[in-house]
Formats: C-alpha cells, structure tokens, sequence
C-alpha cells in the first residue's frame, strides 16, 4: 500500500501551512497506523468470494467517478452520457476477446483505444458548444450510442450476451478485485498527478475562464480535449474491469433505461462526493456501487426485516425494489450536499486527510472557507 | 526598432463599427499609453492585437513576424503579457497557484511527464515556486501566498493580475487600465512600479490608462482613441492640452465642467464622471466555517 501513502504525502504540498508544524513521533505511528488500518480494510475483501464481486464493481464506479471528474470538476463541463464511455469499453472489451481470441489485457487495451478516440470526438463538440447545450449533446450521445452500438446482436450477442472468462490465475473473485483496486490506485495517482502538474492548473484555469487561460499561454483547445481524452481512457479502463468482472457482456446493461439511470448516478456521485475532490468522488463511487449490497445485508437481518414488513410505506422498497430505494438514497443525499454541504463529501473528510498527508489535526485551516471545489460545487456551470 | 506595429486595424461588430484603422507604433523600452473615453475601442483593440478577436483588416508586427492571425496563448508564449480590465485570474485558486499557472508557457516538461511524475518534475515545478515567491517579494505580496484570489480586494487582484502577467515573462506587456480600484496614492505607487519593472525586465509596455498624473509620469507616447479612430498622438503633456482630446472626454458642451477638469487634472482621472467598474466584494464567509488568521 505504500503507493496510497507517498502520493498522500506528497498531496500537501498545494496547500500552505501557515505555521511551522513537524509530526513527532507519536504523530507518525498513529498515521502508520491509521494507513495500515486503511490497507487493511481495502485489502479484506480479496480474501471474500461473493463481496469481492461487490467491491470490484465499488472500485469500477470510484474509477467512473474520476474519469467524470475530470470533465465536470476540472473543466465545468457536465457530461451525462458517461456510461456510453464505459459501455463501449465493455463492449470493446468484450467482442476483442470473445471474437478475436486475443488475450485478456489486449481486449483492455483496445477498449481503452476506442472509447478515447470516441471521447475526442465528443470533446470536439465540446469545443464549440459549453454549457447546457453540450449537456444536451452527451445525454443524446449516451441514449444514441445505447440505442444503435449497444443494441446490435452482431456485438452484444443478443439476449444471451457475450461470454468471456478471465485468465486462469485472475478467476478467483478476490483476484479480480486486486487487480481492479491497483487499477483504481494508479488510476488515483495519476488524477493526483493531473492536479498537482501544469495540466491540472490548465484545466482549472479554461474551466473558470478561457480568456484569461490564453493570456496565460493555455492552449485552450488541446488541454479541453485532452481532458475528454483522459476521462474517456479512464472511463473506457473501467468498462473492460467491468466486463471481466461478470464475465459476459450484457446488452441490457448499458442499454437505457439501465444505461441512463448509470449516467445520472455518476453524476450524483460526482457532486455528492465534492466536485474536483479526487477522495470525495472515490469515497462516494465506493458507496454507491456497494450500495444495493449493504441493502440486501441489511434486509437480510431479522429485526430490521420484521420492521420493514410492517411498517408500510417501507414495505413497498424491500425486496425487488431496492433499486429504487438505493436511487431514492441517492437523490436525498444529492439533495443534502446541494443544499447544506456544497464541498461534498471531499470537504467533510478533508480535515481527516489532511491529518494523514501529515498536518496538524484541524477543522479549520487556512482555505477552510473554499475548499478545492466548495464553492463551485454548488454551481456546476450548465 | 519597433517591438510592436500595428497598421490599419479595423474591425465591426455588427452595426458597429468599433475601431476604423488604427495606426500605432511601440518602440522597445518604451511605455505608450492608450486612452480615450469609455466605449472609444480602446479594448477592443488590445483584444485585436493580442488575439482574442480576429481583426477584419490591419496588421499586427511583432519584432518583425506577422502575428495578425496568431491565437493569443501562442502569442503569450511568444512574449505578449497581457492583464484585463476586470482582473483575470483563476478565483477558486491559491495566490501561489496563479502564479504557477501564468507560467504555463515556460514549464518544459510535457504533459505526459507531468502525469508520470518523477525527480525532473518535481524539481521543475520547485523552480516555478520560487519563481512565484520571487514575484510576490517583489510587489510585497508574500504574506497574501497560501490565500484564495476570490477573497482579495479588487487593489491587491489587479497587483497580483500585474504579478501574474510579469510570470509568463513577457516582452511586452498591455496594461488595461491597471490603477482602476486604487486611489492617487496607490495609483503613483503603481506609475514608480511600472518604471521600476521596465528597468529590472527590460519591458515594453502598452497601457491604457484613466488616469491623468500616472499617464503624464510613465507614458512616453500617448495615442489617443475616440469611437474607434485615433484622435491624435504624441508626449503626453501636448495631449493633455490639445484641444480635440479635451472636447472629446467632456463631450465640448460642458464648460464649466471644463474649468473644473483644468483646475484638478494632477490628481483627478478624467472619466470620474463616468460609472467606474465597482469594486469586487469578498465573498461573504460560508456557513459553519470560521476563517482562520494566520
């Protein structure tokens, strides 16, 4: 885990402490321990079959949350054909491997190819249209992908999907999830690298505004498409996880409404996790995708399924409707960041992150008031 | 030789025809001021001329190079450090921040290395922190370094905006308008600043500029502008007293007004009559969160 611990480190040096602070040694041990509690937490459920399954698909949504990120937190765009990205990825993914008898990590690698190339395209709409109208476009290009690539026989394999199966040594549950937990890391590293280097200062500098960019020497238009590029590779990385991760390829899937309701919920996990918080967006990727599971544990459970029996508006969610329960989650805590925590969960854990990245345990410290996105969080620019 | 040259520039926006060939020259090491009443052009044509509007005829010489039709980042790559009249700069960021982003065009390491990371990384974005701190010690600033720009006040911005665009290196520098928000007082700092920084960097630089005693202390040349065409030119102490620029700024229907502008002209900008860009409020503090004094 020692990835997650120097790229925690190296993360405070943005932000300017204002007074001298060095960790004692009690200070470094409580931190070591604190990070040896956190491996271990991401670690366990390698050792589980079933959950493991469910924290993949965690670690795949966490990676989705990043890959829209970029685009909505970075840049200000709002894009709501995401799952298009990962779909494609899925499918790429799926008939390289199941077709064309190539191995697993080249299926990958295509999959990445085809959805960063898709999302240049749409970045080069973005170009010329901002705004809601741009929107408008990834919500039509999301339904348009779904209804035309994602619903030909010829590539989905009809209603019985395309199947393929993972390499022999990766077939255990556990190991899949390794394998999707070190992708998320590097993919986290990576966005930290974003930030914390002259294309992340040129993403933020176009987003807010593109006049003042180019007085800067951005070249707006390069660094707005290599942000499609970049969420689309990422995007397109974790469709081909996905796909492993169940092993088959099913249309239904992607294809709406699945496939729409997959994009509103990124989104939500977007701004529920604080837009441009990289934790934030992974801590709520992770919620979300574990959600439908730690419902059905919680159902499972006598006592509370005695008082969702019997209490009768609850009754209506349990069972085969906790989808729509976890949905209905969703948009309250949607509806709490917006109005009373515009930072998102980003900004509730920061005092936590900042105590491991090695400053002084403090609710408020120097730009407490704006956080990375606090105030932009609540106004995404649509 | 002439670091800029700019002939014949028009352009129309609509019915409107906002500037109609204009003709101006700046020398190397020397500081011409651009003035004119509100809505005259003046940063329509600083916009022409760095690139952000594509010019309908006229050409745009720098040092030579024809660089009419080239987009303004590569033109603040080439040297052409600009500010706004309204401050431009990234408001969610850190003061530090800004100065690292202005830079932008100076970092060496390409994107794919900046993503990577590494030791050359590292020590390259080191540089441009000190760099920053640099800029910041030299305009007093270096207390302001960890604090967000959205919370400054509209003097410190346009210091900083001055400080960001001295961070891309330029050559030559366009000021638009940079003593809006500041009083007499600040505003002849800021003339003694200007002078100061073209000595230290070597600067030319194109101003515009209300007010009056900073024009007449750092301006070598003085070209005037009114509805879009250049009224006149020359030392900034015969404009102050053509008659033409006089009736131009109060409209030559207001004597008495006139007698006045002639009595206070060393320390009153000439437009005060006219609405001024208010001021940016700070942000009010955001609920259950205390700012910190540092």
């Amino acid at each position: 885990m020692t990835a997650v611990t120097e790229e925690n480190i190296a993360e405070s040096a943005p932000t300017v402490d204002q007074s001298p602070f060095r960790l004692s040694v009690a200070g470094i041990v409580a931190r070591g321990g604190a990070y040896v509690a956190l491996a271990t937490v991401l670690l366990l459920p390698a050792l589980t079959t079933d959950f493991a399954r469910f924290c993949s698909l965690a670690a795949i949504y966490a990676m989705m949350g990043l890959s829209l990120n970029i685009v909505i937190g970075y840049t200000g765009q709002l894009s709501l054909g995401h799952q298009g990205f990962l779909g494609l990825g899925a499918l790429v993914t799926a008939n390289v491997v199941a077709q064309l008898n190539l191995p697993s990590y080249v299926g990958i690698a295509l999959g990445v190819i085809a959805t960063t190339v898709v999302a240049i395209g749409l970045g080069l709409v973005a170009l010329r249209i901002t705004g809601l109208y741009l929107s408008l476009i990834t919500l039509v290009f999301g339904s348009a992908i779904a209804s035309s690539l994602f619903a030909l026989p010829r590539f989905t394999g009809g209603s019985s999907g395309v199947k393929i199966t993972r390499p022999p040594y990766l077939a255990e549950n556990g190991r899949w999830y390794l394998v999707c937990l070190v992708v998320l890391l590097v993919v986290y590293y990576l966005d930290w690298r974003l930030t914390s280097s002259k294309t992340g200062r040129a993403m933020l500098a176009l987003k807010e505004n593109e006049r003042v960019a180019e007085a800067f020497g951005i070249g707006v238009t390069s660094y707005k498409l290599l942000a499609f590029a970049l969420s689309g590779a990422i995007a397109g990385l974790a469709g081909g996880l996905f796909v492993f991760r169940s092993e088959i390829y099913a249309s239904q899937d992607f294809q709406d409404p699945q496939g729409f309701s997959l994009a509103l919920l990124f989104v939500v996990m977007c701004v529920v996790g604080g837009l441009g918080n990289r934790l934030g967006v992974v801590v709520a990727g992770v919620f979300f995708g574990l959600i439908n599971e730690l419902l059905d544990k919680l159902f499972s459970l006598d006592p509370v399924m005695s008082v969702m029996t019997h209490i009768p508006i609850l009754n209506g969610y349990y069972g085969p409707n906790k989808a729509s329960l976890a949905s209905l989650i969703g948009a309250l805590l949607l509806l709490q960041t917006l109005l009373f925590n515009p930072g998102g969960l980003g900004a509730a854990l920061r005092p936590l992150s900042r105590w491991m990245t090695g400053h002084r345990f403090s609710f408020h410290y120097a730009g407490a008031e704006t956080g990375p996105a606090a105030v932009e969080g609540s106004s995404v620019r649509a | 030789m002439s670091v800029l040259e700019v002939s014949d520039l028009s352009i129309r926006f609509g019915g409107l025809q906002a500037l109609q060939d204009v003709t101006l020259e700046v020398n190397e090491f020397e500081i011409v001021g651009l003035i004119g009443p509100n809505g005259a052009g003046k940063t329509t044509a600083f916009n022409c001329i760095t690139g952000f509007y594509a010019a309908d005829t006229g050409r745009v010489v720098y040092r030579g190079q024809d660089v009419t039709k080239m987009p303004p980042h590569k033109k603040a790559a080439m040297g052409f450090g600009r500010t706004f009249q309204n401050v431009g700069m990234v408001k969610s960021s850190t003061v530090l921040e800004n100065l690292k982003t202005a830079q932008h065009a100076r970092v060496r390491y390409d994107v794919a290395s900046g993503l990577l990371g590494g030791a050359r990384v590292a020590a390259e974005e080191r540089v441009l922190e000190a760099k920053s701190d640099a800029i910041l010690e030299m305009l007093g600033l270096t207390e302001i370094r960890g604090q967000r720009v959205g919370g400054l006040s509209y003097g410190t911005l346009k210091l900083l905006e001055l400080g960001c665009a001295l961070a891309t290196e330029p050559d030559i520098l366009l000021l638009d308008e940079p003593s809006s928000g500041m009083g007499p007082e600040e505003s002849h700092e800021l003339g003694d600043r200007l002078l100061a920084l073209r000595k230290a960097f070597g600067l030319t630089m194109l101003l515009i500029e209300h007010h009056v005693p900073l024009v007449l202390n750092v301006c070598d040349h003085v070209y005037v502008l009114n509805f879009g065409r250049l009224l006149a030119e020359g030392a900034p102490t015969v404009i102050q007293t053509h008659p033409e620029v006089v009736a131009a700024y109060l409209g030559g229907e207001a004597p008495e007004e006139l007698a006045e502008t002639h009595e206070t002209v060393e320390d009153q900008s000439l437009d005060d009559s006219l609405p001024h860009e208010e001021p940016v409020p700070p942000k009010p503090p955001r609920r259950r969160t205390k700012a910190t004094p540092s």
